[in-house]
């Protein structure tokens, strides 16, 4: 089977500034991708390239087997995406946005009254957009995403202005479509924590480059053990642990968090 | 079917937004103060006791006197040169508030050819300032009988009902330019300063030669707002056609092709 997302070579430049670099991605099916970087590394420069908003200046984009030049309307009616915040039109209810979208992707009726259940919009349906708090601005946004049941979802930092109630919420519907209906999700964050639990691979973006990807196992294990060596000796530890031929006096393993591998890869502070 | 859908969907937003009704209440408000000014001019007392509103009146009519056909020539210059910069305020807002708006990024990622919501947003902007226009006639009507004016003449006013029609469709043909300064600076501002520096051109060029070759002079021309200036020639048309389908290009390739980094 193809993969969801597969994407070699991406360049983008905006004047001076190379957003992107030589970044080649590989999205399976039925994962859950999550795409971490710091402000400005070039995630969101990397979701509009995929989602066909910027020409990128070099590389191959192809999503769910296809590319978006030989067949966009096709590509994009499998694919349900947002992008960097949550946007609806403010004066028309979230009955009403749902329903123009609904029109604009030829979904069945009954998707609108399916989706404002599944994000716990009911509530809301005849309030507008513009009165709508930023979480279930981002819940409207979510809720066109999913309305016409895509294969792929594309999310731009998805639990931007939802509560601690809401993130698990969300997490949770995520994880349902990935493991329930197969969809894959491809999502960018900031929220180390909640990609960590979400995400069956991870990708570390930095400066436009894709530095680092791990899968959940790695996740989990911590993949880089940390060696702390209490020595007598620390020229003669060096030179034991240089030839490995000497036994240490005392070792303790550290599991290094995402957290902390991020901000190593990404030159924070741990 | 799916050009159909686009273009509810295009109308659905509008029919939401107070700005649609907004600018209906706008228009009337320009004729009631059409017949306002007429009335003044018809009653010398009541301008005297107005004081400056009535010298104001007095220059706005050109010291014509207070008749059916003054009043409908006032109309159509509204029409005309007014109808262009509300014309331009109407595309600015339907093409610029989906980068305002946040939602440019939405509209561009849908299963749907980026060109139809172009070619919807120019058909909905269009109705728009049809109806507006035709507005215009039932609220003249309604104002200068509440005024009391005389010399109606049925044929004068399908006379210039006529005119009116040909100077909105030449106001139409300059505004797609207005559109893609609204689509390529993302917003209504810069559309807006564009629409209100073609008036300035519009002034200057109408009395030049070269007004029946300036897009927006000719417009001028036509309602005669631009005052008397030289006569439009076939070719003035044929500069309107091209600016229209200048305009379109440039704003289907910035929605077609594009980076959209909102």
């Amino acid at each position: 089977m193809t993969s969801a997302i597969s994407a070699h070579g991406l360049a983008k430049r905006f004047g001076q500034v190379r957003a992107v670099r030589d970044l080649s991605l590989e999205v399976r099916r039925g994962e859950i991708y999550g795409f971490l970087g710091r402000n400005g590394a070039g995630k969101t420069t990397t979701i509009r390239m995929l989602l066909g908003l910027i020409r990128p200046d070099g590389g191959e984009i192809r999503l769910l087997g296809s590319s978006l030049r030989e067949d966009r309307a096709g590509v994009l009616s499998r694919i349900g995406c947002f992008v960097e915040s949550a946007a609806s039109y403010p004066n028309l209810t979230v009955r009403e946005n749902l329903e123009l979208h609904r029109r604009l992707t030829r979904s069945p009726k009954a998707s609108v009254g399916e989706v404002m259940g599944l994000l716990k919009l009911e509530d809301y349906a005849d309030r507008r957009a513009s009165r709508l708090s930023l979480g279930n601005k981002q819940r409207l946004s979510l809720a066109r995403a999913m309305l016409h049941k895509p294969e792929l979802l594309v999310l731009d930092e998805p639990a931007n202005g939802l509560d601690p109630a809401g993130i698990v919420e969300i997490r949770g519907l995520l994880r349902r479509l990935a493991d329930i209906e197969g969809a894959t999700v491809f999502m960018s964050s900031h929220l180390l924590d909640e990609v960590e639990q979400l995400a069956d691979r991870v990708g570390i973006v930095h400066e436009g480059r894709l530095v680092e990807e791990l899968d959940r196992a790695q996740l989990r294990k911590g993949s880089r053990v940390a060696i702390e060596v209490d020595a007598s000796d620390a020229e003669a530890a060096d030179r034991a642990l240089e030839a490995a031929g000497i036994k240490a006096l005392r070792q303790m393993g550290v599991a290094e968090d995402l957290e902390s591998r991020f901000l190593r890869l990404t030159g924070g502070k741990a | 079917m799916i050009f159909l859908n686009v273009l509810y969907v295009e109308f659905a937003k509008l029919r939401r937004s107070k700005v649609t009704w907004l600018s209906f209440l706008v228009y009337a408000v320009m004729i009631a103060m059409a017949g306002f000014f007429m009335w003044i001019i018809k009653n010398p007392g009541a301008a005297e006791s107005l004081g400056l509103l009535g010298q104001k009146a007095d220059l706005t009519l050109g010291g014509k006197s207070p008749t059916w056909p003054t009043f409908l020539g006032l109309i159509f210059e509204m029409a005309g040169m007014g109808g262009m910069i509300f014309l331009a305020f109407i595309v600015a807002y339907v093409f610029g508030r989906e980068y305002v708006e946040g939602t440019a990024k939405t509209m561009l990622t849908l299963p749907t050819p980026r060109a139809y919501f172009v070619l919807a947003k120019f058909v909905v902007t269009g109705l728009w300032f049809a109806l507006l226009t035709a507005w215009l006639l039932p609220l003249g009507l309604v104002a200068g009988r509440l005024v009391g004016l005389s010399g109606f003449d049925p044929a004068l006013l399908r006379g210039l009902s006529a005119k009116t029609l040909v100077s909105s469709l030449l106001a139409f043909s300059a505004c797609p330019l207005v559109a893609w300064i609204a689509v390529e600076t993302r917003g209504y501002f810069a559309a807006l300063g564009y629409a209100i520096f073609t008036l300035v051109l519009a002034s200057v060029f109408g009395h030049t030669g070269w007004g029946p070759w300036i897009p927006w002079s000719i417009i001028g021309l036509y309602s005669g707002m631009a005052g008397t200036g030289p006569a439009l020639v076939a070719g003035s048309y044929a500069v309107l056609a091209a600016t229209f389908a200048l305009g379109l290009g440039l704003t289907l390739r910035h929605e077609v092709l594009a980076d959209n980094v909102q």
